[in-house]
């Protein structure tokens, strides 16, 4: 019971958060939509765990737990991924500028002066 | 044309040697923090700087870069810590001036004349394996920093390993672009210094993570 407490407690106040953020524009409609969907999610598994029996049984697991378990890690192995690609970009992105301002500096191009 | 990170305590003295053989030398800073280039005031060379730490396979293609836009016709890279001889760059060049080969890499195997240290010699043949294990080619030193480029092989050579990991994705450029190649003999000069700057096994764990997240996200 106090883990369902702790686990809805957290999803509102992610919740509210993400409201308090969108409302300020600090993050975009999509990225919202997904938090918004998935906590409560969340929320509706923790208060109806049976509710991911049925899921679980077509997928041919046994325990609407252990559905839920598989499917988080998928996902979270999913955003590590496109984490990792985009921090890669990024930093590619910022080697191409350090480069660009080492080649054009002043003195780069012109003068054999230390 | 000579990457640096931190060397100030050897860099002036190498520099000054490599000038004392050739004339048209490139030193690109890394974002050193102990004001490396400033130990080069007064001394004819190109500098370049990053303003912050990108690595060595980005400092080469910096200064790779800058060579071509200067008008290189050939392009050697030169490590800053003192491991090696400028002597050694007339046998690296040869080659390309015969136009037997468009890269010519140093190797420390190919000459009795390199007192190795076990450990070092140990992680060197490791990466040799690997690099044979990855790209078929049979390569007697992958980790050498002492190499030559004809302008038209460094041309067609895009580091997008930014770090030590460059010096694999060499290989697999040199079969991309289908580069003529050679290994010749060089010294290295292993120094306590030299010894301390080399790469450590922790290195190496680091260059395989970075060529799996390349291969990963490729």
């Amino acid at each position: 019971m106090i883990f369902q407490i702790l686990v809805i407690a957290y999803a509102i106040l992610t919740l509210a958060n993400a409201c308090f953020r969108r409302k300020r524009f600090e993050i975009t409609f999509w990225f919202f939509a997904s938090l918004l969907l998935s906590h409560l999610g969340i929320i509706a598994v923790t208060l109806f765990p049976n509710i991911t029996y049925p899921i679980a049984h077509f997928f041919g697991i046994g325990r609407g737990a252990d559905f839920v378990l598989y499917t988080a890690v998928i996902i979270m192995l999913r955003i590590l991924f496109y984490l990792y690609s985009q921090n890669r970009r990024l930093e590619q992105q910022l080697t191409q500028i350090v480069r660009h301002l080492a080649l054009t500096e002043k003195d780069a191009g012109h003068s054999k002066r230390s | 044309m000579v990457p640096v990170f931190n060397e100030a305590p050897v860099l002036r003295e190498v520099i000054e040697e490599l000038l004392s053989f050739y004339p048209n030398v490139i030193v690109v800073d890394d974002g050193s923090t102990d004001h490396s280039l400033q130990t080069l005031k007064g001394l004819p060379v190109f500098c370049l700087r990053h303003l912050v730490n990108r690595g060595q396979g980005a400092t080469l293609q910096t200064g790779m870069t800058f060579a071509l836009e200067k008008g290189a016709e050939i392009l050697v890279t030169f490590d800053s810590d003192g491991q090696h001889d400028p002597r050694d760059i007339a046998t690296l060049i040869a080659p390309l001036q015969r136009r037997e080969a468009d890269v010519v890499l140093g190797s420390r195997f190919l000459t009795k004349k390199t007192p190795l240290p076990f450990s070092r010699h140990l992680l060197l043949k490791g990466a040799i394996l690997f690099t044979y294990l990855t790209t078929g080619l049979p390569m007697t030193d992958t980790h050498n920093g002492l190499r030559a480029f004809s302008a038209q092989a460094a041309s067609k050579i895009q580091f997008t390993m930014d770090r030590m990991a460059h010096a694999s994705e060499l290989f697999e450029l040199l079969q991309k672009e289908k580069l003529r190649y050679l290994e010749v003999p060089v010294t290295i000069r292993y120094t306590p210094y030299s010894l301390q700057k080399g790469q450590s096994p922790w290195g190496v764990l680091r260059i395989l993570r970075s060529l799996a997240e390349r291969s990963l996200l490729k």
